[in-house]
Parts: structure tokens; sequence; C-alpha cells
């Protein structure tokens, strides 16, 4: 072999390692889906992370312990840390306590000591629809942000390992008051569901 | 040589073909007569919406798989920012959305990879 075949050769090995490195790691799927990160406890088979087949239904899942957060903590702000966390290390934040579920139809409890930090539930934190289909999370751009360049920077984060894209926010949904209980909530709170089956 | 350059080829070919390619399309949604399919887009990673005037909005999203009947969402959307979803959906996803009654017809800008 010649020397300017045996420097191209290289030169060839290189780039193709290269893209070949870069095209394995590139995507790390988060959001609905077949639930293929590893999750955490708390989370394993959570109905707004893993969702193969469609939105469950509120009705038709099994109740799981909710998150606390310290005092403080605003609901905009605990989605937010969820998301990374749950999407990111497939875990509940660091800061965030496992606590007893909260009743099936309610998404946030505001607790009436203010010393005492939010409760968010771990079956549906982004809250669900009216016919109760469970909500998977989502993230907002700035408005001069087209959905073309949104979907790019999206790919990028995939492509970076980043759970957040460039200049996004994790989007904060706006719950039913049904959805929401200030103090201690009773056994049948939460909204009525328009598929007929009302949150026990 | 030619080898080099061909094997260089397919690699580029299959790093390129590994990535879905991104779909968009402006999306006029007419009131009253529920979701309209607005995008189709074969195992998506990631999908975005955006109401492009404050007409449209209260709206509604949703991820339909035609094949099985899944539906994800709807997700209603009271902006005109972007909303973006990641996903880790299989076969083909149609997006629809649905302007609640508001700005007949009302344009959306819609996109999935």
């Amino acid at each position: 072999m010649t020397r300017r075949r045996m420097v191209a050769a290289v030169i060839a090995i290189v780039v193709v390692a290269s893209i070949a490195g870069v095209a394995v790691g590139a995507f790390r799927n988060v959001g609905p889906g077949d639930g293929a990160r590893p999750l955490s406890a708390p989370l394993s088979g959570a109905p707004w992370l893993v969702q193969p087949t469609g939105s469950p239904s509120l009705s038709h899942v099994a109740i799981r312990d909710s998150v606390q957060f310290p005092a403080g903590v605003s609901y905009a702000r605990a989605l937010s840390e969820l998301y990374v966390s749950a999407l990111g290390a497939g875990d509940i934040p660091a800061d965030a306590k496992l606590v007893a579920p909260l009743p099936r139809g309610i998404v946030l409890e505001r607790p009436a000591d203010p010393r005492t930090g939010i409760t968010v539930s771990l079956v549906a934190p982004w809250g669900y629809a009216e016919d109760g289909a469970i909500l998977a999370p989502w993230v907002e751009f700035p408005s001069d942000v087209s959905s073309d360049e949104a979907l790019a920077r999206m790919a990028r984060a995939d492509q970076e390992g980043r759970v957040l894209p460039e200049g996004a926010i994790v989007a904060v949904p706006a719950l039913r008051p049904c959805q929401i209980s200030i103090g201690t909530p009773g056994p049948s709170a939460g909204c009525a569901l328009a598929d007929g089956d009302g949150a026990p | 040589m030619a080898a080099v350059l061909l094997c260089c080829l397919l690699a580029a070919g299959a790093f390129l073909g590994a990535r879905a390619l991104a779909v968009s399309a402006l999306c006029d949604v007419t009131a009253s007569l529920g979701f309209k399919n607005c995008l189709v887009v074969g195992s998506p990673s990631n999908e975005a919406v955006q109401a492009l005037h404050t007409s449209g909005v209260p709206y509604q999203m949703e991820l339909w798989r035609s094949s099985d009947g899944s539906i994800w969402g709807p997700w209603t959307i009271y902006s005109t920012s972007t909303q973006g979803v990641a996903l880790s959906l299989s076969g083909a996803i149609t997006m629809q959305v649905d302007n609640l009654g508001t700005g007949s017809p009302s344009r959306y800008s819609t996109a999935m990879n």
C-alpha cells in the first residue's frame, strides 16, 4: 500500500469511527413511550412516564406514593425538578421525599401549614384531561422560537444527553380546582371524569 | 481508494438514516370540527406545536396511532408559545389539533422528528 493510500485509509477509519460513535449515542428518548429507560422504584411504571399504548386513564391505574417538596418550593419548580430528575436519572428529586398517596383525583396538595411543602401526585403530576387521560410532561419555549427551531433544539438536547432543550422550561399545566387540595384532601376528592368513572 | 470512499459513504448514509427526518406543516383548524390531522411521522422522537395567533388559544393537541387506536393527550394549551413533547413512540403517529371552537380557522405550526 502506498503512503498516500495509507494516509487516506487512516483518515477514513477516523471519520467512520467518529460518525459511528455519534450515531450510537445520538438519541436518548424520553417522554411517553415504552418505558425503556431504567426507573427507580417510586417511578417504575409511573403512568405519566410509561405510556406504550396511549395515555392511560386515571380510573384504571394503581395508586402510588406521592412526592413532597421542601417548604417554599412552588408547583412550577417542583415539576421542573421532577422532570429533570425523572427523565434524567430516572428518580425523584434529591430534595423531595416520598409520602403517602394522594387521593386518585388530586394532583397537587397545597398544605394548610406554610411550613410544610407541597405534595405532588406521582400518578399524574401534570394532571389529567377531562376524560381522565393522564398527561405526559412537556416543555415550553419562548414565544419567538418557532416549532421548527424548537424541534431542532430538542434534537440537539437528545444528541448531547441533556434533558432540557436550550431555552425551554418545563410546562406547568392549568390545573382545575377539583385537582387541587388545600390541606389534607378527603378520600373522594378529585374531578368527576367524562368517561363516567368518578375519582374515588 | 474507491473502497474507502464507499465505506465512508455507507457509514454517513447509515448515520443519517438512523435519525427520523424532521417534518413540519402549517395546520389550519376549523372550529367545531374536533381534532384535525395535521402531521404524520413514523416513530417520532420529538414534537412541537405553536398557535400562530391568539385567536387560536386555547387549543388541544393529541397524538394518535391509527394502527392500534392509541391516543396520547389531549394537552390543553393556553399560550402562543411553542410547546414541545419528547417522545419514544413507534409506528406512524399523527399529530392532531383542536382549536376548541375559537378563531375559525386557526393556524398552527406543527413539527415532528
